[in-house]
């Protein structure tokens, strides 16, 4: 059936209507993508500097029976507090709270998770370890709890520190903060697995 | 105080249990250490592979938890991720074989090419599930009135590590024997 009461100078209309519809779509394509290569750039260098670091300490590594099985668990745990407690950060700023006692409250919290994280991390590891690896249980499980806590006490620093500094200068942390604390505890990770199979030995 | 130390305990058996997840990966890991060693490109790769999966797996899960999100914006969402995803897996490769060879590895254009496939087709597939598992939890989570934003992201990127994790693993028994 055609269209006989409608104008065409409205067809035009229209069709500028999902022209400019569909550019809008495109540049928002653009800038989330943008949005995400920020972000994943610093991850990857990050990520590798991780790799080599664990490159650099295999052969220590592979002394402990469990040491590889442990450190995906070590990573998670260290990244996945550090994020909260910036995101928790960067609120607590946004709401105009005084920023060393955020930031004290933030680290000292940080701390204390991951301490009562770590040993039932450090349980599962352990039994895991012994029942399919053979691996000593009290060895495990104090890498597991020393080693996560020893790169809080780096790491959160440095990640609350990042996140103020990006806070001062008006840029929103939520935006880069979780790849570049992914990258601060992966590396931090893999030192502080390594050092504590080579005081274990 | 009682309420604050529930709290805590709470927050903190989540995470201890979340981190846990990830051991399943670890177990797979650990049964192919001795054979992982000698590939170093594969070694320098993982905590890269791991990150990656883990960054996306929780831009997937933020966006199908949104409200606000439709079936078209889900479709922006993957063009956005795979525009950069290109660009991350080069940076993985590259970065890596670089890594690598600075430490006296003997790179082979068969390694090469296998290495490099076996990088795109593990962050591809691993992309792509967790658009389809975050979907079907999206719709299960609403279906039980649980808010996807509280369990979404813990669970998706916990998956995203232990599938990235059992693909290495399947590689250095099957790709790189």
């Amino acid at each position: 059936m055609s269209d006989t009461k409608t104008p065409l100078g409205a067809y035009a209309h229209h069709s500028r209507h999902w022209f400019y519809l569909n550019r809008h779509r495109t540049r928002k394509i653009k800038h989330t993508a943008r949005e995400i290569l920020t972000g994943q750039i610093i991850s990857v260098i990050g990520a590798v500097v991780a790799g080599y670091v664990l490159e650099l300490n295999k052969a220590e590594l592979v002394t402990m029976a469990g040491a590889f099985l442990i450190l995906p668990g070590v990573f998670d745990l260290g990244g996945s507090i550090a994020g909260a407690m910036a995101a928790r950060l960067n609120h607590r700023l946004g709401e105009g709270a005084p920023a060393r006692k955020v930031l004290r409250d933030a680290l000292f919290h940080a701390m204390l998770l991951t301490c009562a994280a770590s040993v039932i991390l450090g349980l599962f590891g352990a039994t895991i370890g012994i029942l399919l690896f053979d691996a000593n249980f009290t060895k495990l499980l104090v890498v597991t709890i020393v080693a996560s806590v020893s790169a809080g006490v780096v790491g959160f620093p440095l990640v609350g520190g990042a996140t103020w500094l990006a806070f001062k200068r008006g840029v929103d942390p939520d935006n880069f903060i979780g790849p570049i604390e992914t990258s601060i505890f992966d590396t931090l990770t893999v030192l502080t697995v390594t050092m504590m199979v080579v005081a274990l030995r | 105080m009682i309420k604050l130390t529930r709290s805590f305990i709470f927050v903190a058996t989540t995470a201890g249990l979340a981190s846990s997840l990830s051991l399943i990966g670890g177990i797979g890991i650990e049964h192919v250490a001795d054979k992982i060693l000698p590939l170093v490109p594969l070694l320098i790769a993982i905590p890269g592979l791991n990150d990656l999966v883990g960054d996306y797996a929780s831009i997937i899960a933020a966006h199908s938890g949104d409200p606000t999100e439709r079936k078209r914006s889900k479709v922006d969402l993957l063009k956005a991720i795979f525009k950069v995803l290109g660009v991350n897996i080069a940076a993985i490769v590259i970065l890596s074989c670089l890594t690598a060879w600075t430490r006296d590895y003997v790179l082979t254009s068969d390694f090469l090419i296998r290495f490099a496939i076996f990088i795109t087709v593990a962050a591809v597939l691993t992309v792509l599930l967790m658009f389809v598992v975050s979907g079907m939890l999206d719709v299960i989570l609403r279906k039980k009135r649980v808010n996807p934003d509280e369990l979404l992201i813990p669970i998706i990127t916990s998956l995203a590590d232990i599938v990235m994790l059992l693909f290495v693993t399947l590689a250095v028994l099957t790709l790189f024997k």
